[in-house]
């Protein structure tokens, strides 16, 4: 739908919030492509699912290197919500989806807080993309991560949609993906 | 006399207008009367314009995303158009129905009094409830009368269900000590008796102090409890877990039914030596819509149509079917399996209707629980940490298995029918078999039979939304369930009854 106005809409919430911890900030272009060498960016893939097949399937883009792996996961993420992938790829997530918060927590897990328009109807399939193409995104890219717990609005949920279980850390679900990298 | 009879006319007309329009109407707060309302699409909707003429301030577009807004109060209001949800003073809230912009005017779904109305500064009278208040649930529920606090309780083989109507329950404490959960009261006094809950999880439910405190005493095979506060009405619901509940003695009579939450009703399992007995679980209910697809469908409708006519079937095939919704509820996710569990049930099938990001997808799936990729993945974890099984510190993965655990077993069942559910379907639907999937899903989890998450087909797809609607097709759809769950009644023949 109209990308632009509804990321607007979000950055007005924001301003209006006086807040400038959600992701209003997001980039609102797609991220920039592989070409993309400059020294303090870093490549990294974002799982997408695929009208040719229904499989996970890799997208190049890159995230700014940052000082804490905390601060480039959330980048990535970032970047994961607000990528429009084009051609046979699409974002499951409604376009104003944002990240509220992202922690690391030791053993290799780490914690996404997400918006509430991630709560965005659907069906299991919408979930299933949702959920698998973020965690096996962040777990791709960063394999220390073995284990992901995702919030909504700051709060623990049994489900997103009604089907896949949240209340426990999520690993990875390489079977979901095509070829990778 | 003429101009009397006139005036009588003009005057009942006027009055059976205003009665019509009073049905159509939606309370407002702070003394400002009634909103008329309409229905578009099945919701009941009021104007916006309507709004900002009874409660003041103004209504325009904001200039940057053109999104409408209402200025109130010193509060600003942004409606998103296309979803369900607004803005006040930048803080999301979230609506049931998306406002529509139409002929210049925005139409509202009638929870927005509730739901936005509180946030800039109008306080609402009781009867309006606040938050995400569900009408219908709060016109069918009647809370107890003040001072009074009813009891309700549901007991299963591994769930004690302990539900406390009344004014400020929702407030009620409940603590555990020394074998005893005790639910001390805020207000009002329990109307119960006290009673034998029989062995297991929990032997006794009665009252201390005047009826200020419930005690319940807890046995061997309890586990966990928790409580979840509930408005609309007040109440509290105290859930305990555990294992192996059994009722008082043979024949004793049934506890209390549950009367709105119709799941685990029964005070013993329903399953007859001899006969299989399936469980179908219509996905979702209530506020909980599922999937909104094409052609109007809602899937929350659809999957309770589809089970109650399969159940018909079955019974035609001599096996007998439980549902654990029958009607337009919320049942817990994991009193699904629970229900199925209780009632000793050969096979659990939780029934749904897809949707998909991907405008291309088309066909049946079914999945069952992930038990290959947590193991696949513990293992690997195991590896690389070069830990053995068992060891503390092999953290996701061990709990991974553990909580896996109670589906492991039934595994190469719930594979073996969820394969044949699907490709019966995808050779109706003349589509790809794509594979049995699995995923963690939490209405599977628990269950201690075979166990299957069937989505009959896309919503998303404009075809299928379509097919499923044609009564011929979906009798075809049931044949197509039918039949492999009755080979699975062969396969599974239970000796006969002695
Ligand atoms: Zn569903």
């Amino acid at each position: 739908m109209h990308r632009l106005p509804l990321l607007s809409f979000f950055a007005l919430l924001a301003l209006l919030a006086g807040c400038g911890g959600g992701d209003g900030t997001a980039p609102a272009a797609p991220a920039p492509s592989l070409a993309d060498n400059s020294a303090n960016r870093k490549q990294v893939v974002l799982l997408y699912p695929s009208e040719k097949d229904g499989i996970l399937a890799p997208f190049a883009s890159a995230v700014e290197i940052s000082e804490t792996p905390q601060q480039e996961m959330t980048g990535l993420l970032r970047a994961y919500l607000s990528t429009v992938p084009g051609g046979n790829l699409v974002n499951p997530f409604p376009e104003r989806t944002a990240l509220r918060a992202f922690y690391l927590e030791e053993n290799g897990r780490a914690v996404v807080d997400l918006d509430q328009w991630a709560f965005e109807g659907g069906g299991t399939d919408t979930e299933t993309y949702r959920i698998y193409g973020m965690i096996n995104t962040i777990c791709y890219n960063y394999p220390e991560i073995r284990s992901v717990k995702v919030l909504v609005d700051g709060q623990e949920r049994e489900t997103l949609l009604g089907h896949i279980d949240l209340l426990n850390y999520i690993p990875p679900e390489p079977s979901l993906n095509g070829k990778l990298p | 006399m003429r101009a009397f009879v006139k005036m009588a006319f003009v005057a009942c007309a006027l009055f059976l207008f205003m009665a019509a329009h009073l049905h159509a109407s939606v309370k407002l707060p702070s003394g400002k009367g009634f909103l008329e309302t309409r229905e578009h699409k099945g919701q009941e909707v009021f104007s916006l314009a309507d709004l900002v003429r009874a409660m003041g301030g103004s209504a325009g577009k904001d200039p940057v995303s053109q999104y409408p807004v209402w200025e109130t109060n010193g509060h600003r209001v942004v409606l998103s158009t296309n979803t369900p949800m607004a803005s006040v003073d930048g803080k999301i809230i979230s609506l049931k129905s998306t406002p529509v912009e139409i002929g210049g005017d925005i139409l509202l779904g009638t929870d927005f009094i509730g739901a936005v109305l509180p946030k800039i500064g109008f306080r609402l009278d009781e009867e309006i409830s606040p938050g995400n208040g569900d009408h219908k649930n709060a016109q069918t529920r009647q809370p107890a009368p003040d001072g009074k606090v009813t009891v309700e309780k549901t007991v299963a083989y591994d769930l004690i269900r302990i539900t406390f109507n009344g004014s400020m329950a929702s407030l009620a404490e409940a603590k555990k000590e020394e074998g005893k959960i005790r639910v001390r009261l805020p207000r009002g006094k329990a109307e119960m008796s006290a009673e034998n809950l029989g062995e297991g999880i929990a032997t006794s439910i009665s009252v201390q102090d005047g009826g200020r405190e419930v005690v319940i005493s807890l046995d061997k095979g309890f586990r966990s409890f928790e409580t979840v506060s509930l408005k609309n009405p007040e109440r509290l619901v105290l859930m305990i877990k555990g294992e192996g509940q059994k009722p008082p003695k043979e024949g004793a009579a049934p506890p209390s039914a549950d009367r709105e939450l119709p799941p685990i009703r029964q005070a013993y399992p329903a399953k007859k030596p001899g006969k299989t007995l399936i469980v179908l679980d219509p996905g979702h209910g209530a506020q909980d819509t599922g999937a909104l697809g094409k052609e109007g469908t809602v899937e929350k409708e659809l999957v309770l149509d589809l089970c109650l006519r399969i159940k018909e079937s079955l019974e035609k095939e001599n096996i007998d079917v439980l549902l654990t919704r029958n009607s337009d509820v919320l049942v817990p996710l994991r009193e699904r399996a629970a229900f199925a569990n209780f009632n000793k049930a050969d096979l659990f099938i939780s029934v749904h209707f897809n949707s998909s990001p991907l405008k291309s997808v088309r066909g049946s799936e079914s999945y069952i629980m992930s038990r290959e990729a947590t193991d696949i993945w513990s293992k690997e974890l195991a590896e690389k940490e070069n830990l053995s099984p068992g060891s503390e510190e092999s953290g996701d993965g061990l709990s991974l298995i553990l909580w896996n655990l109670a589906q492991n077993q039934y595994i190469v069942e719930s594979t073996s029918i969820a394969g044949e559910l699907q490709q019966s379907l995808n050779e109706l639907f003349g589509t790809k078999d794509r594979g049995v999937r699995q995923a963690p899903f939490a209405v599977l989890e628990g269950a201690r039979m075979p166990a299957v998450l069937l989505e009959v087909a896309y919503i998303s797809n404009q075809q299928e939304a379509k097919d499923i609607q044609n009564r011929e097709f979906s009798d075809k759809v049931i044949n197509a369930i039918v039949a492999p769950l009755a080979r699975f009644r062969d396969r599974n023949a239970p000796p006969p009854a002695p």
